[in-house]
């Protein structure tokens, strides 16, 4: 009788099992590509999915790149004149980057375009410019609203999606490979990442934070899944003038660099775009402010701010999904 | 647990047919995942230029890039000399087993391929 049990249950049972470990054995395709857009390095590597996919969804950043130019004279954000229909690519991230400024009281300002340039962030020409200077640029850098998908803009009104078109194209890069049946991936747009599913393994994707005293190190590692992350630090782009060093997070309410008492920020959250923009926004409001709005619950996020004291601050959402790894940064407090 | 000590004889050759094989599966997953730890891969505009095994070097060579040069040694690689502005590539050094360098203005990117420990992305 026993032995049926075997023949008939358990044998079948360690064959399936044998069948299985087989196919664990022969892990799903893994593709994967490294290239330059945005002036910057992207990777993509994707588990699954056809051919095409990442071919796809990197020629999707390609188009972005040239539309979003803020840069470019003949960029098709560059040419928008007053009472133009907004494109789709434009108006989407326009939007999302309205959305924050509105909940983060204009920390995220969208026509800084004059004043990055009077630092020389675009071209390279670094120069500290003159407070009087400054006040002036801030003063004629024009207003714009969105009215029907049409842009409503006064004189003078320059564009610029750079802290927000980032996040977007790895956003429509993702969505790219979804539709050519990819199941789990990771895109890093220099450094702005974004996740599909999960690993083939089924585990979290790990996404180190760089270190913003030494970006070559990280700080610590982030366990997630499918969503968005983006760090925002005074480390990414800088020049010394003098002895002291400036960076090219412009504070719309100084037109100078944001002094908040941070290094970075790094955001969480499932939309790409609002993980770009909102970085850059919590990096220039600073820690009291960022934690008021994560509190209002207004944007749903979740955040690890890295002080200029090495204090680490994360919101409970990460306190669990992280491990950290650097003994020059404080172990991380929790806010509530 | 009585039951097992019954097993007859041909049962007990199935359980050692099986284990057998499952431990060779187990033993290949890990041979697999522990290949090619200290591979570096050259990129220049995002098409593959050279994939190079530093653990198998004997000796160093440069590879010139147009205007980079690339130093490979036993055991590490690093960027000797580039003509672009900032250097930043140049200011490096030499990576070993994990990590890049990036020359922004030329297009070339130095990786050492995964290593099973490494994180998936860095964000920063």
């Amino acid at each position: 009788m026993r032995c049926t049990v075997w023949k008939n249950k358990v044998l079948p049972f360690l064959c399936v099992c044998l069948l299985l470990l087989c196919c664990a054995c022969g892990r799903t395709e893994k593709n994967s590509a490294s290239f330059f857009a945005m002036d910057t390095i992207m990777q993509i590597t994707a588990y699954g999915g056809t051919d095409e996919a990442i071919a796809e969804a990197r020629e999707a950043i390609r188009e972005l790149d040239v539309l979003l130019d803020a840069t470019d004279a003949k960029s098709t954000l560059s040419l928008l004149k007053n009472g133009d229909l907004l494109p789709k690519t434009i108006r989407e991230p326009l939007q999302t980057a309205q959305m924050i400024a509105a909940a983060t009281d204009g920390a995220l300002d969208v026509t800084l375009y004059p004043l990055s340039d009077a630092w020389g962030f675009y071209t390279k020409n670094y120069r500290v410019p003159a407070q009087t200077e400054l006040q002036i640029l801030l003063k004629n850098r024009g207003k714009f609203s969105v009215r029907d998908g049409r842009l409503s803009c006064t004189d003078g009104t320059k564009l610029d999606l750079g802290c927000v078109a980032k996040g977007y194209a790895a956003m429509c890069a993702a969505e790219k490979l979804r539709q050519n049946g990819v199941q789990g991936a990771v895109l890093s747009l220099g450094g702005n990442v974004q996740t599909i599913g999960r690993k083939p393994d089924g585990s979290d994707w790990r996404v180190s934070v760089a270190d913003p005293l030494h970006p070559d190190g990280t700080v610590c590692d982030l366990f997630v899944g499918e969503t968005a992350v983006v760090t925002s630090g005074s480390y990414q782009r800088s020049f010394t003038e003098n002895g002291k060093t400036y960076h090219h997070i412009i504070d719309p309410a100084t037109g100078a660099p944001a002094e908040s008492g941070l290094l970075s920020v790094t955001v969480v959250c499932a939309d790409g775009t609002t993980a770009d923009g909102l970085s850059t926004a919590l990096f220039i409001m600073g820690m009291e402010r960022g934690t008021e709005l994560w509190k209002s619950g207004s944007i749903p996020f979740d955040a690890l701010w890295i002080t200029e004291d090495a204090d680490v601050y994360v919101t409970p959402g990460l306190a669990e999904r992280m491990e950290q790894s650097n003994e020059t940064y404080k172990k991380a407090i929790c806010i509530k | 647990m009585k039951h097992i000590k019954k097993l007859s004889a041909s049962n007990k050759r199935w359980i050692a047919v099986f284990a057998a094989v499952i431990v060779c599966c187990i033993l290949s997953i890990i041979l697999i995942k522990n290949i090619g730890g200290r591979t570096a891969v050259i990129y220049k505009d995002g098409r593959e230029i050279a994939r190079i095994d530093l653990s198998r070097l004997t000796e160093s060579y440069t590879i010139p890039l147009d205007g980079n040069v690339i130093l490979v040694e036993p055991g590490g690689i690093r960027m000797q000399s580039a003509d672009c502005p900032d250097q930043i590539c140049v200011h490096q050094g030499v990576l070993h087993d994990t990590g890049r360098i990036v020359c922004l203005p030329n297009r070339v990117l130095i990786e050492m391929q995964h290593t099973k420990d490494a994180p998936d992305a860095k964000a920063g």
